[in-house]
């Protein structure tokens, strides 16, 4: 049975119908067209689906959507303002932190959750807040060169 | 020496920003599981539960009853037979299925959730036939037989097969036994070692359209578009021109998707049905059913003389192939030139033998053979040495390959880094001086490997085209990945030969009818021969433009330059044209500008004589490198934490040094997943530990800083120079990382991976606990 | 015959009829138990039951999430313990600068589970109630001598923790009851030491220890809970037996690490064998005890 969800996605209001058990992953991405938080691995293995709930991040495949009506969620479409790129996000294009980009949504959101709790977070800080994120392609060097970049 | 004053070039060697950058920070980018077409179905593929069996009877009526199945297949609907390099596999089992996974039947039906519903209807009937596991038991004469006739499936001439062996390779240079009798000492070694799976973060995913004439066009996953379309056209039956492969963007291949796999199914299933099809493999699908590394035995042999020259190596390799053949034929001729390593070996005697088991079909990840090989050779130099009581890298420098040298097959080698690479890589960890531990619970350790590498031949074509504007299009059939290859590499290449800035610059690319042949993202090929297509055609264009601003400007062309996408007189900047007027009138008044590249590069030539059975005879573009590591051993625990790693590679030419760094990072991490904490674990041919949690990649935790330098000795052929970069530095860290564990425990340890548990009962009981000897 | 569960599809994820509750306060909560019984699951932070949903390993009629019930939130300091909400979330245990220095076992395994986004959502209760025997906080709670608050329609019952764990995966709890929260005696000197493969993996085994120590520094209590040592979280009575009124050191640590050793009886899967765990477990038993005995001296507890 469907039911009615209120969401908001990148500070916007967002209504659609879903199963109550439908998880937060399936609605951003089937039913609202938020294709950049991806499906890796649907069991909270690899961190490509991560999305922020007030700020924080986490696994949008181990969230109900019904769950997340009560929070803010930010997604990678949502991180730029105004056509311009977040630090994290210009960090990652220029410095080489982006390979296939299939990790690239999930990490800089981690990135920019950790920096927004912690500006002065160190590289051990980034590699912690940064492990629920696997990344095939770079290990992890640049990645983590970025966020230390984007911190400024 | 190497090249390492500043090159005279506006873009590349620099450290350009690749043009997917943008989207892929920003989630735009599209991927193909990311597609919805109007009236899309979602297709399921139906697989064996048993590693080998004969199909008594298959039934689907249930599944084809279930409303809102819109299609299921089974052997009789899809008959060809195809293959990498031995046709032996068709689309569907018809009447006996050889590895868990082998696919049985496929459906389409209106929802996910339907078609896994009509899957699990579908009904097949076994009847249990013998199975068999262990390569070396495969070998026996008694063994089950798991092709009735290896020989009779098509397949290149040179291949000597029969039983389970599909390909007997061997190596002989000068007198072997001459060898070992005039041998100061004999060293003698056992290796296995373990498969892992190449593990993309996006699993495969494809989307099929058809039109009315059953003309299909895929959205793909995949690193070899017009592999994928031939494969279909072999598999299936349909034309060429009847079938089009697009590339999505890719998360990511490492070999993985290489072959047509989903796109088979999603091109029948769309057929079948009129509509578009999507299939997307779950992450256990995706990790249970590829085509992983293969698990590798070694006994390896030398004779040495005291002063530490190696006289003479013999060896007995064996690859477990799986049920079907793929590309493990040519991959036991990549093992078989890497089991003399990088080093000078008058005389050789190599045997390789490539075996079917009811595993998995084993092959092509990133670098194939090569981490396996590599560890079972350099640890052998290793016991070598401490044998010889020589140092490592004394032993490594005296016996090394040298400019000029000659390669096990006779190949002229050019100028060879490798010297270079042992010595900056010894530097950079200091091995020289021993590695200390600060902890009581602890060991460290420090150690080094070496290798070559090749750059895959095959065709590649680049068109470029300059818009009115004066800015540039790009078509180009090569695969971009995500190394940045293309949207790097080529973008960087096209704007230094046109002089224009890298934002003039787009690409369209891997889509088989609108872009030009390419041979693939395999094999470290992409740059060295796509690039270099992608610079003729770019100097073609430049020719063109120069030949029209010769008569705008009344000027001799070669007394013309290009600055910043205007052409001018020599020194003269207010004799200049820029390019947007060049080509404005490009309409109706003037000829578009269109250059026109294309790319096979020449190998160099073999002593054929010395290699038997094998389609793989020489190492196109060589390079040589080094890697070194410091490692910590928790000595109670067994537990090993990699604390320093330097990545010495020999790339030609640094077209994007970010890139390359990338690469080098990359293939460093994976190869210490290998070393560490990947591993494939089969039962009975089944995959205990299909998912994330138990198939253990390395996260940022496991992962060290990776230090990197890059060598710069020039290629004949690649653009300025380069040469692949993108496997070597996955096959070699499991071979530094056993040097250093070595190094750390005072054994070595003869099987991979190191797990804690293995390192810690090679710590207590030496290095017979980790030691599979194999018969002969 | 297999067809691996391909879901991605939002509209056919839907089971017919499958309901999802928030309740507004307990009672409502234990109320909607008792009417669904064993058709219920509750649903706290969902990271342990989202994939057993997703898997199709489970399929309840119906979800109650426990989000809105106010009161099984936070951290408490009661009776000279700590009173911790089921709802804690495994982040704010981590975080929390009262568990760090006073309670470092369970503020060690809070650290120690998975990931930053599994511990943002992952609740100790739920952390308990999955009864997972390589779990980190089962171990940790032993040790420190926690007793775990249940509820139902008709009243409160309290259970040292230990007993909490029945079987593989299976909490001492009836389908109308909610574990509520967690009480901690005063503190002692503890610590959790995590064997793991990745920096992010379930133990291969897990030890935590907490000791307190007589005036004339003889141990006068010692509790050890082993994760990955059996097929439930384990607490090592044998071990304790050892050193308990005796002085701590190489000599009575070492033969209670064997002690420990001995009475478990490990798991054998493709992370570790039986035989490594269990001299794994005497490894990190006599680290664990080091350390806790360390952190005892220091009155590192106040
Ligand atoms: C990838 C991954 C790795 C993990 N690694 C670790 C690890 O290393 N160490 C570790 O300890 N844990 C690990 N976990 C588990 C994690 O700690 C979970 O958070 C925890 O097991 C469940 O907590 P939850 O709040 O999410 O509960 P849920 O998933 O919501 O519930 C779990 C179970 O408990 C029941 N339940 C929950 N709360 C209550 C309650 N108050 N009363 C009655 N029943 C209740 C539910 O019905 C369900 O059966 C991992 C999880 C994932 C996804
Ligand atoms: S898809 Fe959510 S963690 Fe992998
Ligand atoms: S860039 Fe490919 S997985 Fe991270």
């Amino acid at each position: 049975m469907e039911m009615p969800l209120k969401l908001t996605v990148n500070g916007q209001p967002r209504r659609t119908y879903a199963p109550a058990d439908a998880l937060l992953i399936d609605v951003l991405r089937d039913r609202l067209g938020l294709t950049g938080a991806k499906y890796g691995c649907g069991m909270g293995e690899c961190g490509a689906c991560t999305v922020l709930l007030d700020g924080a991040a986490v696994y949008a495949c181990l969230v109900l959507a019904v769950e997340a009506q009560d929070a803010e969620i930010t997604t990678i479409e949502g991180l730029a303002r105004n056509g311009t790129l977040d630090s994290v996000q210009e960090a990652f294009a220029a410095g080489g932190g982006v390979q296939c980009g299939f990790c690239t949504p999930g990490m800089i959101l981690s990135a920019r959750a950790l920096l927004d709790a912690n500006p002065h977070a160190d590289e051990a800080d980034i590699r912690r807040a940064l492990s629920g994120n696997l990344c095939r392609c770079t290990g992890y060097d640049k990645i983590v060169k970025a966020v230390l970049a984007a911190k400024g | 020496m190497t090249v390492s004053e500043a090159p005279p070039f506006a873009t590349v060697g620099a450290r350009g920003r690749r043009l997917d950058a943008d989207d892929k920070v920003t989630g735009r980018a599209r991927y193909a599981g990311d597609l919805i077409l109007p009236g899309m179905l979602h297709g399921v593929i139906v697989r064996s539960d048993r590693p080998h069996a004969r199909i008594v009877s298959i039934d689907s009526s249930a599944a084809r009853a279930l409303p809102g199945v819109v299609a299921v297949l089974t052997a009789e609907e899809a008959q060809g037979r195809f293959g990498e390099i031995v046709k032996d596999q068709s689309v569907f089992a018809a009447d006996r299925v050889r590895h868990v996974g082998e696919p049985v039947a496929a459906v389409a039906a209106e929802t996910a959730a339907l078609a896994a519903e009509a899957a699990n209807l579908i009904e097949t009937d076994y009847e249990d036939l013998p199975a068999i596991f262990d390569p070396i038991a495969a070998l026996a004469p008694d063994a089950p037989v798991i092709h009735d006739d290896v020989a009779s499936y098509a397949g290149p001439a040179e291949l000597i097969r029969w039983g389970n062996v599909l390909a007997h390779i061997t190596l002989r240079r000068g007198d072997i036994e001459a060898a070992f009798a005039g041998a100061d000492r004999i060293v003698e070694s056992s290796y296995a070692a373990h498969s892992v799976h190449q593990t993309p973060m996006e699993p495969r995913a494809v989307v099929a359209d058809v039109d009315g004439r059953g003309r299909v066009t895929l959205h793909s996953s995949t690193q070899h578009p017009f592999g994928v379309r031939y494969q279909l056209h072999e598999a299936l039956g349909i034309p060429l021109a009847d079938i089009r492969v697009v590339a999505a963007t890719v998360g990511g291949g490492f070999g993985g998707k290489l072959e047509a796999s989903l796109d088979i199914y999603a091109a029948l299933l769309a057929r079948a049905a009129g509509r578009p099809v999507r299939l997307v493999n779950t992450r256990e699908e995706d990790l249970a059913n590829g085509n992983p590394r293969h698990p590798m035995r070694f006994r390896l042999r030398s004779a040495l003389a005291a002063d530490g020259a190696i006289l003479g190596r013999e060896a007995h390799i064996v690859l477990d192939a799986g049920a079907y053949a793929i590309g493990s034929p040519l991959i036991g001729g990549v093992a078989a030139m890497l089991i003399p390593g990088p080093y000078r070996i008058p005389n050789l005697a190599v045997d390789v033998k490539v075996v079917h088991t009811n595993n998995i079909p084993f092959g092509s990840y990133r670098g194939p053979s090569g981490p396996q090989s590599v560890y079972a050779v350099e640890t052998h130099m290793d016991e070598i040495a401490r044998e010889l009581g020589i140092d490592r890298v004394e032993l490594r420098l005296r016996n090394a390959f040298e400019d000029g040298d000659e390669g096990p097959t006779g190949q002229r080698l050019g100028r060879v880094s490798l010297k270079e690479a042992i010595t900056r890589a010894a530097e950079a960890i200091d091995l020289a001086t021993p590695a200390v531990s600060d902890h009581p619970n602890t060991l460290r350790g420090k150690g080094l490997a070496c290798a070559w590498w090749l750059t895959t031949t095959g065709s590649a074509g680049c068109g470029v085209q300059l818009n009115e504007d004066g800015s540039v299009v790009v078509q180009i059939g090569a695969a971009e990945i995500g190394t940045g290859a293309v949207m790097a590499g080529v973008a960087q290449i096209v704007a230094e030969e046109l002089g224009v800035p890298l934002e003039r610059v787009r690409i369209i690319w891997g889509d088989t009818d609108a872009t030009p042949m390419d041979a693939g993202a395999q094999g470290s090929r992409t740059l060295f021969n796509a690039g270099r297509a992608a610079q003729t055609a770019a100097r073609d264009a430049r020719q063109q433009l120069l030949e029209r601003a010769a008569a705008l400007l009344e000027a001799a062309e070669a007394d013309l330059e290009i600055v910043d996408g205007v052409v001018q007189v020599r020194g003269v900047p207010d004799r200049g044209v820029p390019y947007a007027e060049l080509t404005a009138g490009q309409m109706w008044m003037s000829e578009p500008i269109l250059g026109r590249g294309a790319f096979l590069a020449n190998p160099p030539a073999i002593a054929l004589d010395v290699i038997e059975g094998s389609v793989f005879t020489v190492f196109n573009a060589p390079s040589f490198h080094c890697h070194a590591a410091e490692v910590e051993v928790d000595r109670e625990t067994g537990q090993t934490r990699v604390v320093d790693y330097v990545v010495v590679q020999d790339a030609g030419f640094a077209v994007n040094p970010t890139f390359v760094e990338g690469q080098m990072q990359g293939g460093a991490a994976q190869g210490i997943g290998y070393a560490l904490t990947e591993e494939i674990v089969l039962d009975e041919g089944r995959m205990l530990n299909p998912n994330l949690a138990l198939y253990k990649l390395p996260t940022t935790l496991d992962t060290p800083n990776i230090r990197t330098v890059i060598l710069e000795y020039a290629s004949d052929q690649g653009p300025y120079g380069a040469k692949g970069v993108g496997e070597p530095p996955v096959v070699l860290p499991p071979a530094a990382i056993a040097s250093a564990i070595a190094d750390a425990i005072g054994s070595p340890v003869r099987t991979t991976p190191f797990t804690p548990e293995r390192v810690h009962r090679v710590i207590r009981e030496g290095p017979q606990a980790a030691t599979k000897d194999f018969p002969l | 015959m297999s067809a691996m569960h391909a879901r991605d599809d939002v509209f056919a994820a839907g089971e017919p009829g499958l309901a999802y509750h928030a309740p507004r306060d307990l009672e409502e909560a234990l109320a909607l138990l008792a009417r669904y019984g064993e058709e219920a699951k509750v649903l706290a932070g969902g990271q342990s039951l989202l994939v057993f949903l997703s898997q199709g390993l489970i399929a309840p009629a119906a979800l109650i999430g426990l989000r809105r019930v106010p009161g099984l939130d936070g951290i408490e300091e009661r009776d000279g313990g700590l009173t911790i909400g089921a709802m804690t979330t495994q982040h704010a245990l981590e975080s929390d600068p009262t568990l760090r220095t006073r309670y470092p076992a369970l503020a060690e395994a809070a650290q120690a589970i998975a990931t930053p986004q599994v511990r943002q959502r992952g609740t100790l209760g739920g952390n308990l109630c999955h009864a997972n025997p390589t779990g980190d906080p089962p171990a940790a709670l032993i040790a420190l001598g926690a007793s775990i608050e249940i509820v139902n329609g008709d009243g409160a019952r309290r259970v040292p923790v230990q007993e909490f764990f029945r079987d593989y995966m299976e909490p001492a709890l009836q389908p109308d009851e909610l574990l509520t929260a967690v009480h901690l005696p005063p503190p002692v000197g503890s610590a959790y030491l995590k064997h793991r493969i990745r920096g992010v993996d379930n133990a291969i085994v897990g030890v935590a220890a907490a000791i307190a120590l007589a005036p004339d520094g003889t141990c006068s209590e010692a509790r050890i809970g082993l994760s990955g040592a059996a097929t439930t979280p384990l607490r090592a009575v044998a071990a304790e037996a050892v050193i308990r009124g005796k002085p701590l050191s190489d000599d009575t640590i070492q033969p209670a690490a064997e002690a420990a050793a001995q009475e478990c009886d490990p798991l054998d899967d493709t992370e570790a064998s039986a035989d490594y765990r269990r001299e794994m477990v005497a490894v990190f038993v006599r680290r664990a005890l080091a350390r806790a005995a360390e952190r005892a001296r220091q009155g590192d507890t106040e």
